[in-house]
């Protein structure tokens, strides 16, 4: 879901020196540290842990499974409403053998509607309350299959999150369907997700 | 940060310790430097060594009365008297007549070492220095002073240290050894 706004706060980032100076006061016996000291010290291990497990989670720790997909020949009309329906801005198109053929995403709708010149929900009111017509109306007949972005980017459930996240960067793209080696869905990771587990890593 | 806003400090002093923990560190503070002064002044007063110096009443605030930090673990305790004692016998003997360069040498040294050899122990600095101002019966050991009292004084110590400071539920003794 990438309609969710600012990244998380890193939890370390809230601690406050009272917040040190409380908990050194349930440890019996002199703590031969500073509150300052501590907090930085915990600011920097809880960079490196976060570092560590970017570095060495597969994909499949944090993506989602119940991933909400289209059939190449579900109607536009139908995908449309999914998306809306589950608050999501694209969905991977699977067969019914649940091999990701493609993703369909805000931007495929855009590329397609009105003059094919709109790159965003607000291009596309200009556009329309310039025309005076329903630019929807040119997609109507059309299928998710028609429009979908294919070939896909996909990664094996076997990838580490680092490598997700730089493909993501690398394509400009803001989901990853995970698939098995048959190609088949699993799940799906997207750039939200990401950023909203590990926050410092320049995700977004 | 400016250099005149570090001055200023950025932080709280930690919380005072438990009535517990300052009985305890009494306990131990009193057997520690009790035995060292015993054998000091009771067993040894008629031979050639010492066994009680100035700075483990600086180790004993260390091993009895904050158990937990790195400076007062035994690496530290032990490591930090017996080089820092080699290094101000050295520069005593080495840099005598010029009594300020050799105090200022040990010290400075003896620091530079133990942090090298990851023993830093506060009281190591005492001891460096106290090998240069002496007593005669000081000078007269020579480096033997790293042995008795340096070393051998923070044995026992080390020792009472380990019997009381586990004796508490909340405490525990050493944090770690090397």
């Amino acid at each position: 879901m990438s309609q969710r706004t600012s990244p998380a706060p890193n939890p370390a980032e809230l601690l406050s020196d009272e917040d040190v100076y409380e908990a050194m006061k349930k440890i019996p016996g002199y703590l031969d540290i500073s509150a300052g000291d501590f907090k930085e010290l915990y600011l920097l291990a809880y960079e490196h842990a976060e570092t560590r497990l970017y570095n060495s989670l597969r994909v499949t720790e944090i993506m989602t499974r119940e991933v909400i997909t289209v059939l190449p020949a579900t109607p536009l009309a139908e995908a449309a409403a999914r998306m809306a329906k589950h608050h999501i801005t694209g969905l991977p198109v699977v067969q019914e053998d649940g091999t990701v053929v493609g993703i369909l995403s805000e931007r495929d709708f855009f590329r397609n509607m009105g003059d094919g010149s709109q790159t965003s929900c607000m291009a596309l009111i200009a556009n329309s309350l310039a025309s005076g017509g329903c630019p929807a109306l040119c997609i109507r007949g059309t299928t998710a299959g028609e429009i979908m972005t294919t070939p896909v980017v996909t990664v094996l459930e076997t990838a580490l999150l680092h490598e997700a996240g730089t493909l993501m960067r690398e394509k400009g793209i803001n989901r990853i369907p995970v698939t098995d080696t048959k190609n088949r869905l699993l799940g799906i990771l997207t750039r939200s997700d990401l950023m909203h587990a590990f926050p410092d890593k320049g995700i977004s | 940060m400016n250099y005149f806003d570090k001055m200023r400090g950025t932080t709280t002093s930690p919380p005072r310790v438990s009535l517990s923990e300052i009985f305890w560190s009494w306990i131990g503070a009193f057997l520690g430097i009790g035995a060292v002064a015993f054998i000091n002044y009771n067993l040894l007063p008629q031979s050639d060594l010492l066994m009680l110096i100035g700075s483990f009443g600086a180790s004993a605030v260390l091993i009895y009365g904050a158990i937990k930090s790195p400076l007062a673990q035994p690496r530290n305790l032990l490591g930090g008297h017996i080089l820092s004692a080699l290094i101000g016998v050295a520069s005593y003997k080495m840099l005598a007549p010029h009594m300020w360069l050799a105090a200022a040498v040990a010290v400075a040294t003896a620091i530079a070492v133990m942090h090298l050899t990851k023993t830093l122990h506060p009281p190591g600095g005492a001891t460096a220095l106290i090998a240069v101002i002496g007593s005669e019966k000081i000078y007269a050991m020579g480096y033997l002073y790293a042995i008795v009292p340096a070393g051998a004084g923070a044995c026992i110590m080390l020792v009472i240290a380990l019997l009381v400071n586990n004796i508490p539920k909340t405490r525990r003794y050493p944090e770690f050894w090397w």
